[in-house]
């Protein structure tokens, strides 16, 4: 398997080691202060960084790469997730706060606390 | 796009020609640096005992670490581990936990969270509701040097501390009767840490659109936590929205 990494803004750290990435900025509304860090913090990484069209600029970079897999981070994001299944992207969620299987009661913060305390409490 | 830039300088008006619509919205620039070296620096530095004791102060000992958790520069999952391994950690995993139900809810809802989650909870006195930010919120002119002194930080800094958002989001939905979208809207434009889970679902708790009642304060409870820095030399000090009982607050605002 030959995998590029499509980076969007809610992941900006490496999700497969030594894997080709690319991070598109859209028109977002953003100022120029958010701007500035999101750019910092992409020239950390091992990333080609874009801006323009999400879905056709990450196609033609994994055919310039010959990938036969884009691989993504998850994110709760319908918007950047909507590209991911435009993308037909493998999407990992690399990190979760806690393992524990849903569904959860999302009514309240005090009934999620609940369910996942000793969870989060524990190493 | 380039990687290669010489100095911060050389990036931010590189960053300047390539996304010119971004100027009007200031041309500030956060001393908080982006990137994974800067967050681990901060990661370093936190003291989960500290935080507990202190982080509802504005001087307190909160971690700043919200712009790298809300881009993933750093995840949640990561962050916890750490906090376990330092005494203490409780109510800051619980904090971290917050954003992760955010997260969830957001995951659930997804553009439902620019909608009113649940009715509010109380009637405002004056049915009247601002579908925009008034200028003189915006512009930091309302002449509450507490309100002003948040806005200046955040359009400058891009930051601003969780019980300031409180107070302000309260000030402006509840006092100014402003509808929180216009507040979330503006805050996602210049946090470093703006995303549309965090913050727009607490603007809705402070609502009640998303809360059991409207979050309010009063003038006691800002000055404690601000150290008095705001209200001493306040110009609107002698006629203080704020400087009143919560019950003489609620039946001036709620019917």
């Amino acid at each position: 398997m030959k995998p590029v990494v499509w980076m969007h803004e809610d992941c900006l750290r490496p999700i497969v080691p030594g894997a080709p990435a690319i991070f598109v900025f859209e028109s977002n509304g953003h100022s120029l202060k958010r701007l500035v860090f999101l750019y910092e913090c992409l020239l950390e990484l091992d990333v080609e960084i874009e801006k323009g069209e999400i879905v056709p600029l990450v196609r033609a970079f994994a055919a310039r790469h010959g990938a036969d897999k884009i691989v993504t981070a998850f994110t709760e994001c319908p918007r950047l997730m909507g590209y991911a299944r435009t993308l037909g992207a493998e999407v990992v969620n690399d990190d979760p706060f806690v393992a524990a299987a849903g569904p959860f009661d999302l009514k309240r913060f005090s009934r999620y606390w609940q369910r996942i305390e000793r969870q989060a409490l524990k190493l | 796009m380039r990687r290669d830039f010489s100095s911060r300088a050389e990036l931010v008006d590189y960053v300047k020609q390539e996304f010119p619509e971004c100027l009007e919205h200031g041309e500030q620039v956060s001393e908080t640096r982006g990137g994974r070296r800067a967050a681990e620096a901060l990661l370093e530095k936190v003291n989960p005992d500290r935080y507990a004791r202190s982080r509802n102060f504005l001087s307190g000992a909160v971690t700043r670490l919200a712009p790298y958790l809300r881009h993933g520069v750093l995840s949640l999952g990561e962050v916890r581990h750490r906090a376990l391994a330092k005494p203490n950690h409780e109510k800051l995993v619980n904090e971290y936990a917050w954003r992760d139900y955010w997260r969830r809810v957001y995951g659930q809802i997804g553009e439902g969270v620019w909608k009113d989650r649940e009715e509010p909870k109380r009637r405002w006195r004056s049915a009247r509701e601002l579908a925009e930010l008034p200028e003189d919120i915006a512009g930091a002119r309302t002449g509450l040097a507490c309100m002003d002194g948040f806005v200046t930080d955040l359009v400058t800094t891009g930051y601003m501390h969780n019980h300031a958002r409180m107070w302000f989001a309260s000030y402006v939905i509840h006092w100014r009767r402003v509808r929180w979208q216009a507040a979330a809207k503006f805050f996602l434009t210049h946090l470093l840490d703006g995303d549309p889970a965090s913050n727009n679902l607490s603007f809705q708790w402070v609502a009640s659109t998303f809360g059991a009642k409207p979050y309010l304060f009063n003038r006691e409870n800002l000055e404690k936590y601000t150290d008095g820095k705001f209200c001493r030399g306040c110009a609107r000090a002698g006629d203080c929205p704020f400087g009143k009982s919560y019950e003489q607050i609620d039946q001036e605002l709620f019917q």
